[in-house]
Order: structure tokens, then sequence, then C-alpha cells
């Protein structure tokens, strides 16, 4: 039976360093040295160095089978930087696209409740309203808000007028203390009074006067409103088309790239 | 060799599968081996390889140039990690190393060569047999960088890449593993120059 020496931790990993030659010259040197004088750094050393050398020379295994991923199976796994292309961008300009219909939508919205304010700040001076209504009959209806507004005071018919019900009946109820009052004021003038066929239905009217074209009745530059008024909508419809546009595109691109 | 793997890399991150192969076929066998050193046996090294390949595949972006040897080792060891705390969990026995024995033979389903047998093969398969038992029986974190310094031929530097430990961990872990294994191949009087060493005295 031979001696087993053991060494401290210290050693083991000099040894194990030196056997992979990644000691300084220095320490290479010194642990040279002590192989030389210590028996049992040179029998762990040597013993080390076998294990190493065993290790080495392990056959490798070869593998049992192939390893490479089937085109068709990863194909729908396609990494995302393969993903980044056209078909992404136009996915990205479509939500983008969307966001920004509903944000038009929302300040339309918005819009719309802000052009009540100014009607009841202008409440107070319905004198200075009258001779607008009095100018109203005699202009012609520059937007579709406009007309609805005119149409009690001309006694036209009015067409679409289920249409201009649904949007502002939700903004402008009778919650709104300026809406009556602004509408009082406007059967009140004299000008008014004396059209007795213009207005036999009451009930039609109240939703109109918070209509934005109650705006333009205050208002003293009327017509700038009815310009921003029309190009909403066709705005809207245009991203509409760029929405429908890009989904198509994004679909189109996908597909042909399987 | 070089600029032709960054052209693979970069022609798979576009999406080439067979680019990607390409990688596959030049990697599979190390990734296999890692894994089987690792796991112990073959099925698990298999799907653990297959695993790494397809996960490695999935994040190509991620790569960011650099040794992609490195990357796709660490891929596989992270992969054999998660076998390993699966394991765990649930514990399987493992045929190849059950440790039973019969008499003085551990008992394995590896089947002999028989078509060689000189002593001297005889000898170097029992040392093999030695040095698997022994790996299997190291701390994961020592026998992984045993296997990727003395199997795999790695540098400490690329060690340190793969297993993300700074180069002092690396060295200490490397030791205490051959230690250990010295120790193992000791007890069973399978180191040659021990036998010299004996005879000398």
């Amino acid at each position: 039976m031979t001696t087993q020496p053991q060494l401290n931790d210290h050693d083991l990993e000099l040894l194990s360093a030196y056997i992979d030659g990644r000691l300084s010259a220095d320490e290479r040197r010194t642990v040279e040295r002590r192989l030389d004088e210590e028996a049992d750094l040179r029998l762990t050393y040597e013993e080390v160095r076998a294990t190493v050398q065993a290790l080495r020379d392990l056959e490798p295994l070869r593998p049992p089978r192939s390893f490479t991923l089937d085109p068709a199976k990863v194909a729908v796994q396609r990494p995302p930087a393969a993903r980044l292309g056209w078909g992404r961008l136009l996915q990205v300009a479509g939500v983008f696209a969307g966001v920004l219909i509903a944000a038009i939508g929302v300040l339309s919205v918005l819009g719309s409740m802000g052009a009540n304010a100014p009607s009841m700040a202008v409440q107070p001076t319905a004198p200075a309203a009258e001779p607008m209504l009095a100018a109203v009959p005699t202009e012609p209806p520059t937007s579709m808000a406009e007309a609805r507004e005119s149409d009690p005071l001309t006694g036209t018919p009015i067409p679409q007028r289920d249409d201009s019900m649904a949007a502002p009946s939700a903004l402008g109820n009778g919650a709104e203390p300026g809406a009556p009052q602004a509408f009082g004021t406007i059967i009140a003038s004299p000008e008014v009074a004396a059209l007795p066929q213009v207005a036999p239905k009451p009930t039609i009217a109240p939703p109109a006067i918070s209509s934005p074209g109650t705006v333009d009745l205050a208002q003293p530059t009327p017509v700038a409103e009815p310009s921003t008024s029309a190009g909403a909508p066709d705005l809207t419809l245009l991203l509409i088309v760029v929405v429908v546009a890009l989904a198509g595109g994004a679909w189109l691109w996908r597909r042909s790239r399987g | 060799m070089a600029n032709e793997e960054l052209r693979l890399v970069t022609a798979a991150q576009r999406g080439d599968v067979e680019s990607f192969n390409a990688l596959v076929r030049l990697y599979e066998g190390r990734v296999y081996n890692l894994c089987y050193r690792l796991l112990g046996d073959a099925d698990s090294a298999a799907d653990a390889t297959q695993d790494a390949f397809l996960s490695a595949y999935r994040h190509l972006h991620a790569f960011r140039g650099g040794s992609f040897r490195s990357w796709l080792l660490r891929i596989a060891t992270n992969v054999c990690y998660d076998a390993l705390r699966a394991r765990q969990r649930r514990p399987v026995v493992s045929l190849d190393a059950s440790g039973e024995t019969v008499g003085d033979e551990p008992t394995s389903l590896q089947i002999a060569d028989t078509s060689e047998t000189p002593d001297e093969f005889a000898l170097r398969r029992e040392l093999a047999r030695a040095i698997e038992t022994g790996l299997a029986q190291l701390p994961v974190d020592q026998r992984l960088v045993v296997v990727l310094c003395d199997l795999q031929g790695l540098t400490y530097e690329e060690i340190a890449e793969v297993t993300g430990a700074n180069l002092g961990t690396i060295k200490s872990r490397l030791s205490r593993g051959r230690a250990r294994l010295r120790d193992l191949l000791r007890e069973e009087e399978l180191l040659p120059l021990r036998f010299r060493h004996d005879g000398e005295e």
C-alpha cells in the first residue's frame, strides 16, 4: 500500500493550471522547483496529469441522429429578425392608423362638447345674437350642421334628421343648462315669432342647438367652422381606406412569404 | 471558416433554415457530446440537443456576434440544467448509471465491441467507463467545466463565456473536478502512473 498525498486546494489549482499552461513565468518556475523537491507534489501532479489525459482520450460519441431542423416545421417559427420585413411594417402602420382614427374620433367628440361652452357664454348677450338670427334665413347653409340649424327657421324639409339626432342626443341633452336657455332665447326673438309655421315641432330643435351649428349662430365669424367640420369625415374615410389597404398588404405579404 | 460561419449565421438570422442547418451539422456532435456528458444518458442527451438547436434558432436574433460556438454551448448548457432540475423534481433511474453491479462488474446496456479484444483496449474501455462514472458523480458545475475544458477543448476564456463564471471560479472548479476524478481512478487502480509508482516503491 502506498501513501496517498492530499494537497491543499491552492496547490491543486496550481498543478491544474500548470498542466494547462496557464501559469505566469514566475509561477511556473516556482511549481517546477517544488516538483523537483516535493515527492508528494510530484506524485499528485502525475496522477492529475494522467487523469486529464484519460479525459482527453475519451472518444467523442457519435450523435444517434441528425438534429437539423425541418424547414416546413420551423417556417411558422421564423426568427423574429426575419419577421421584421414589409409585412411587419405594414402591420405596425395599420395599427398606427387605427389609433389615429380613434384619436380623431375622440377629438371630434371633444370638439363638439367644447362647442357648447361658447353658446353658454353667449347666452347672456342674447340681443347680440338676434341680428345673427335675422341674417340666417338669407344665407345659404354651408354645411349639414348649419342646414339642420336653419331648417326650423326656413321651414324647409329636414331630410336627415334621424342621423343628426343620433350623435348629439348623448351630448346635448336637457342636463346642460345652457342649451335650453339658448333655445328659449331664439324662440323668444321677434323675428322668429313672426314665422308661426316654422317651428311646429319644438321637440326636434333642442338637440340641434347643442350641435356645432349653434356655435355658428353665436360666433362672429361662422365661415371657418364649416370647413373644419366637413374635413374631418373626409380624413377619417381616407384613414379607413389606408388601414384596409395596409392590412390587406400585410396579409398578402405574409402569405407570399409562406 | 470564421467568415463562412458568420455568413451562415447572418443568413440564418434572415430566416434561411438551410443555413442554420449547416450550422447544426457543424456543431451537432459537439453539442450532443456536451449534453451526454452532463445528463449521462443517450435519450436525454438527444432530446436536449434537439431542444438546444430549436432554442438557438428561435433566439438567433439575440446573437450579437462573438463566438457562435460559445453562444450555442451556453444554450445547450442551459437546456441541460433545465433537464437536470426537472430530473430532480421527478427522479428517473438511468440504466447506464444505475450503479448496480454483478460481482465486480457494473451492469450496463452498452455492448462491448467484441471484434477488438487486446488487453490495452480492455484497459482503455475500463478507464473510459470509470471516467464516465466519475463525471456523473461530480457536482454539475465542476462537471461542466471539466467537460468543456478536457473533453471539448475550450479555453478558460471560452468556458467563462459559456458558464458566465469568472476565470478564478473556473480554475477552482476545474482543479477540484480533476482532483475528484483522480481520487476515483486511484481507488479503482486505473492510473497507469500509479502502478509505476507502486512498482518503484
